[in-house]
């Protein structure tokens, strides 16, 4: 057939009665005239196409004419085909029948290494392999095309998957040609790098456009595969949600979103997402097998074949140490020590939950001994635990209240006795294979030998060796107790700050010893400092002038990571005196805008003040072995802290004034530190009798801090001498410190203290207030002192109810602080680790001879306390709250709002109502 | 002087030996048929096929698998479900094609008989090789109406008497196949290619 003849729609032989009708011509219209004859069909089928339209539709018909008369005209010449053109069909046919055997034999041996732990799925085989190697094997092999031999004896499938994939390759460009090579890195190199992978086939530009192409959507499946493997449940979410288009073009897709709305926890969503899929019929990873048995209400969106073997053996996942690697939020492994409890010899936890880290490891000291808790089980049967809880009610032994799931794995010594177990803690209902956690615990196993435990309340014991050392092999790292302190509080600036560390990292560099050394780091843009690192002239720079230092190229001189093309240097200064650097560093060149700077620069100032803090406690328990308790955050102690610093840094004696217990001795500790870092000696001497041995007024030592307790009841003798040492010797010689009952001019009126003495001394006179003015610190204290004296005595912390905290909070404590130590270390010994309320908190004070009141008195309050109750039970969000403060009072609300506006306090004008701490320094 | 005939071989010499040889033997004037054989299964079908093509893979796809012929002496009803087996696989790749259909659907070059049938009549080739390949998956009974009632513009109720099916039953089926055709992805009927 010619084209005319085609285009006269086909006169060529064999069509038969069945084109007659077409070859006949249009029926004519009853008026007579002739209707375009391919039109008339379109006209009663589809009225409603417009004009335009139906000439296109019927330019159509008749294409589709042509093609059926030209594929019927067989016997035309031009159904020759050239024999050439017939031998490349055959060749590509059987790359074809490679191609599929291969993709069969890869499915096949990639499913074989990956275990049935993964959620690697890459389609039914067609063949059994015995059926796909013959089909291999076989057959001729045209021109080019890369041969495969069966697999060596021994050899592992990954080996024969790489040959798989290179032999695929050889085939020549395919559609979706970097698919399995894709699939063959998660295989072999892990998740993370098959995410990479796949992302990288998949383009940037992949969620904007509609997915046309099969092999697309087996992309994103691979990418969300890899990242459900490593338990990046919340990147799948974010991955698919973007993509509804996507998901709704393949059941993969669909099933794989199903899934990731199950393991968030949100089973109604995932039943809504599976709605309207075909059922799931290829393999349930183990993972999800998990969770159709913890959920049989979920079992609808868990349809599939569970693996046949559960003995099959494991993926080749790499044993990680890293919570990331197993999408975990909390990575820990503690030591069993029977009665003394279980401590934590490692642990490795996402920054947003470090603020309750300490009081979590107390918790679980003794958690064995609960039998609510998964360890109680775990210790008397030896075996592993999970647990499942749901959004908002973490499972048991949980440290973070987003955790979906919780997995603890024992580690047996030789007898067959927990030595200790692996604490793994998700924010998602997909836990690690636990033969896989058990293979990790049992790497771990030489770890539980080791000493040393963290101890994370305030009483430091040895250093834990084994989390890693801040600061890599380029720099010094603080030791303990050093490092936990002021690592919690560079942690706590970085999670308030808020940037993004994907391509930085960060160093919290702790001045307080004068040299530079690393008490924290983290980010993922760099790694742990090498032997040979940068200048790091950016943090000296910085601690020299108090100010930023910043560069946005790299620059040898001032980085601290050799790698590093752009950076900051933070200080945290108090008063001027830098006491230590956060240092970011990024891998992109000018990472930093003014804006990050001014915000980070302005973060970091706001916990100069914790920092120093914490060097002060660190070198408070390292010296004195007990740590303290100060809340820079309460009101009015800020400020008096900032004062007491300026007075330590000063050279003129200070006299620390206030009732016995209210804490002078600590504060002039602090004084002392402040003065040289706490260097030198710190010589005491009671006014009142000095001991044998004791230093006397008649030698001032010659550096250090001379103390001086007492002063109100020095002798007047002793006064002189006082006076002259500070006349002839005041620039000289150890800093003078003392501490004195009565404020300096009430003792010198009430004839205790010569005048021109209360003179010279009173320039720098700090006055202490009671407990009683200080109600807003007493919650803290109170559990604060639980711990310390718990951890001391080697028992269970007691958990104190608001009852308990009300009762203790209200009472007069004319012995101040030790007065509430004592009563806090009965309730310690008397409570065993158990739920303290303000009943038995009553009952164990009168056996020990206390009497404690049920109420503030409520005539005459003074409008301190209103304030303290008032400030004291506060939201978080800052707002007040009056029903709690009565009971905080022992009153009810009523009678709180009646003293308030007699007192005519405004609640909203809290902020502006004087402390106890405001007292100035005179 | 006289002139040998050479006879034709038989289809069992025809599909004895190794794929290359039977492929020269079977492409080269086509002595069975399959040509036709394609064209009629096409029809009995109801599918929209570039009869060229299917050959062509007719022909490999008989070469490669020649010895599997159970009867090589009488292959005629192994050649037809070959032949079936092909249009099927053919129908299956082109409606994959067809469904990728959208702004980044892959472009193929046109050519063969799509360019020099739709060319002409001013239809973009690789649009209507797509909706030729949405078609062919279609249930065979649309297929079956858009042939009768639109290509061969038979006779509804002739048509529909003669199938035992109702007059609307079929107008639908064609309706809908016509639909098939001329929508785009995503789009409504009322825009062809």
């Amino acid at each position: 057939m010619n084209r005319r003849q085609r285009e006269e729609g086909g006169a060529g032989t064999g069509l038969g009665r069945r084109t007659a009708s077409a070859r006949a011509g249009g029926r004519r219209r009853r008026d007579g005239g002739a209707q375009p004859p391919d039109l008339e069909p379109l006209d009663v089928l589809l009225p409603e196409l417009t004009a335009a339209a139906r000439a296109r539709a019927g330019r159509l018909v008749n294409l589709l004419r042509l093609l059926r008369a030209d594929t019927a005209a067989s016997s035309s010449p031009r159904a020759a085909v050239p024999l050439d053109r017939a031998r490349g069909e055959l060749d590509r046919q059987e790359i074809e029948r490679r191609a599929r055997a291969l993709e069969d034999l890869l499915r096949h041996h990639l499913s074989a290494h990956l275990g049935t732990e993964s959620f690697a799925w890459h389609g039914e085989p067609e063949h059994s392999v015995q059926s796909a190697w013959r089909a291999l094997v076989g057959g001729f092999a045209p021109e080019g095309v890369q041969t495969v031999d069966l697999p060596e004896p021994g050899e592992s499938a990954l080996s024969v998957a790489r040959r798989l994939v290179s032999a695929l390759e050889s085939l020549g460009p395919r559609p979706g040609a970097g698919l399995w090579r894709a699939r063959l890195e998660h295989a072999s190199r892990g998740p993370r790098a098959g995410a990479a992978a796949f992302e990288g086939l998949l383009g940037r530009s992949a969620a904007s456009r509609v997915p046309t192409l099969g092999v697309d959507l087996a992309l994103l499946a691979g990418w969300c595969e890899c990242l459900l493997d490593r338990g990046g449940v919340g990147e799948a979410f974010g991955l698919l949600g973007d993509r509804p288009e996507w998901i709704a073009s393949d059941p993969r897709l669909g099933w794989l979103w199903t899934w990731t709305l199950l393991a968030r926890g949100e089973l109604a969503a995932a039943d809504a997402a599976r709605a309207g899929l075909d059922p799931w019929r290829g393999p349930l990873p183990t993972a999800l097998v998990a969770l159709r048995l913890a959920f049989p209400e979920a079992s609808a969106v868990l349809p599939g074949r569970t693996p046949p073997d559960e003995r099959a053996p494991l993926g080749h996942a790499p044993i990680s140490r890293d919570r990331r690697a197993l999408g975990a939020s909390v990575l820990a492994l503690f030591r069993f020590e029977g009665h003394r409890g279980a401590r934590a010899v490692w642990l490795d936890v996402a920054p947003g939950l470090r603020a309750d880290l300490e009081e979590w490891l107390v918790d679980r000291r003794d958690a064995h001994q609960d039998p609510g808790q998964p360890a109680h089980s775990l210790v008397i049967e030896a075996a592993p635990k999970v647990a499942h809880g749901a959004p908002g009610r973490p499972p048991a032994g949980a440290l973070g209240e987003r955790a979906l799931a919780l997995s603890l794995v024992p580690v047996l010594d030789r007898s067959g006795e927990v030595a200790g177990w692996l604490h793994v803690e998700c924010e998602h209902h997909l836990l690690p294979c636990p033969r896989r956690l058990e293979r990790t615990a049992q790497v771990w196993r030489e770890e539980l030998a080791a000493p040393e435990t963290i101890s994370g309340e305030g009483v430091f014991e040895q250093p834990a060796a084994a989390l890693a050392a801040p600061g890599g092999a380029g720099l010094a790292s603080a030791p303990e107790p050093e490092r936990s302190l002021l690592g919690g509080v560079f942690r706590r600036l970085v999670d308030s700050v808020g940037f993004k560390t994907s391509r930085r990292r960060w160093w919290g560099i702790d001045l307080g010893s004068g040299e530079a050394r690393a008490v924290c780091e983290g980010g993922e843009g760099l790694s742990s400092l090498p032997e040979t690192v940068g200048g790091a002239r950016a943090v000296e720079r910085c601690r020299a002038t108090g100010g930023v230092v910043r560069f946005d190229d790299a620059d040898e001189r001032l980085r601290l990571h050799p790698e590093a093309v752009s950076g900051l240097a933070l200080p945290l200064a108090v008063r001027g005196r830098v006491h230590g650097v956060l240092v970011i560093e990024s891998t992109r060149r000018r990472d930093f805008t003014d804006r990050d700077v001014e915000r980070l620069a302005a973060g970091a100032e706001g916990f100069a003040l914790a920092l120093r803090l914490g060097q002060f406690r660190a070198w408070h328990v390292a010296r004195f072995g007990s740590d303290l308790h100060v809340d820079p955050s309460l009101s009015g102690v800020r400020g008096f802290v900032e004062h007491l610093i300026a007075a330590g840094r000063s050279r003129e004696p200070v006299v620390l004034s206030g009732d016995r217990g209210v804490g002078k001795r600590v504060l002039a500790r602090w004084v002392h530190y402040e003065r040289d870092g706490g260097a030198g000696p710190l010589r005491s001497v009671r006014c009142r009798e000095p001991a044998a041995g004791e230093p006397g007024l008649g030698s001032r030592p010659a550096d250090g801090s001379w103390l001086l307790e007492g002063l109100d009841e020095l002798s007047p003798a002793r006064q002189e001498e006082l006076s002259a040492h500070i006349a002839g010797g005041g620039g000289s010689g150890a800093a003078l410190v003392a501490t004195s009952r009565l404020p300096l001019g009430v003792a010198a009126e009430a004839g205790r203290l010569r005048v021109g003495l209360a003179d010279e001394l009173a320039r720098l006179e700090v006055l202490v207030p009671p407990l009683r003015r200080r109600r807003e610190e007493l919650p803290g204290l109170v559990r604060f002192l639980a711990r310390r004296f718990a951890a001391d005595e080697r028992l269970g912390a007691p958990e104190f109810e608001e009852s308990a905290i009300a009762l203790l909070w209200r009472q007069e404590w004319e012995g101040n602080l030790r007065e509430l130590e004592g009563l806090v270390f009965q309730l310690v010994l008397a409570a065993g680790g158990g739920i303290l309320d303000a009943e038995r908190v009553s009952a164990i004070a009168r056996r020990w001879g206390h009497t404690l009141r049920s109420r503030v008195p409520s005539r005459h309050p003074s409008r301190e306390d209103l304030v303290a109750a008032l400030r004291s039970t506060r939201t978080r969000g800052g707002r007040t709250n009056k029903c709690r403060a009565a009971a905080f009072l022992g009153w009810d609300p009523d009678t709180l709002c009646a003293r308030m506006a007699e007192a005519h306090l405004d609640e909203g004008e809290l902020e502006e109502e004087p402390t106890a701490w405001d007292a100035p320094l005179s | 002087m006289t002139r040998e005939k050479t006879e034709p071989a038989s289809p069992g010499a025809l599909l004895a030996g190794e794929p290359r040889a039977v492929l020269a033997r079977i492409t080269t004037g086509d002595p069975l048929s399959l040509r036709a054989l394609v064209a009629d299964r096409a029809e009995e079908h109801h599918l929209l096929v570039d009869g060229d093509a299917v050959h062509l893979r007719t022909l490999a796809h008989c070469a490669r698998h020649a010895l599997d012929c159970p009867d090589p002496l009488r292959p005629a009803s192994w050649l037809a479900e070959q032949v079936d087996l092909v249009l099927d696989r053919w129908c299956a790749e082109e409606g994959r094609r067809g469904a990728e259909e959208g702004p980044g659907a892959p472009a193929e070059p046109a050519s063969g008989v799509w360019v020099e049938l739709a060319g002409p009549l001013g239809i973009e080739p690789d649009r209507a090789r797509r909706a030729c390949g949405r078609f062919n998956l279609l249930p065979d009974g649309e297929r079956a109406a858009f042939f009768a009632l639109v290509l061969d513009r038979r006779d509804a109720q002739e048509h529909a008497r003669g199938a035992g099916r109702s007059l609307v039953q079929l107008a639908r089926e064609a309706r809908r196949a016509l639909a098939a055709l001329l929508a785009r992805r995503g789009k409504g009927a009322a825009d062809p290619p």
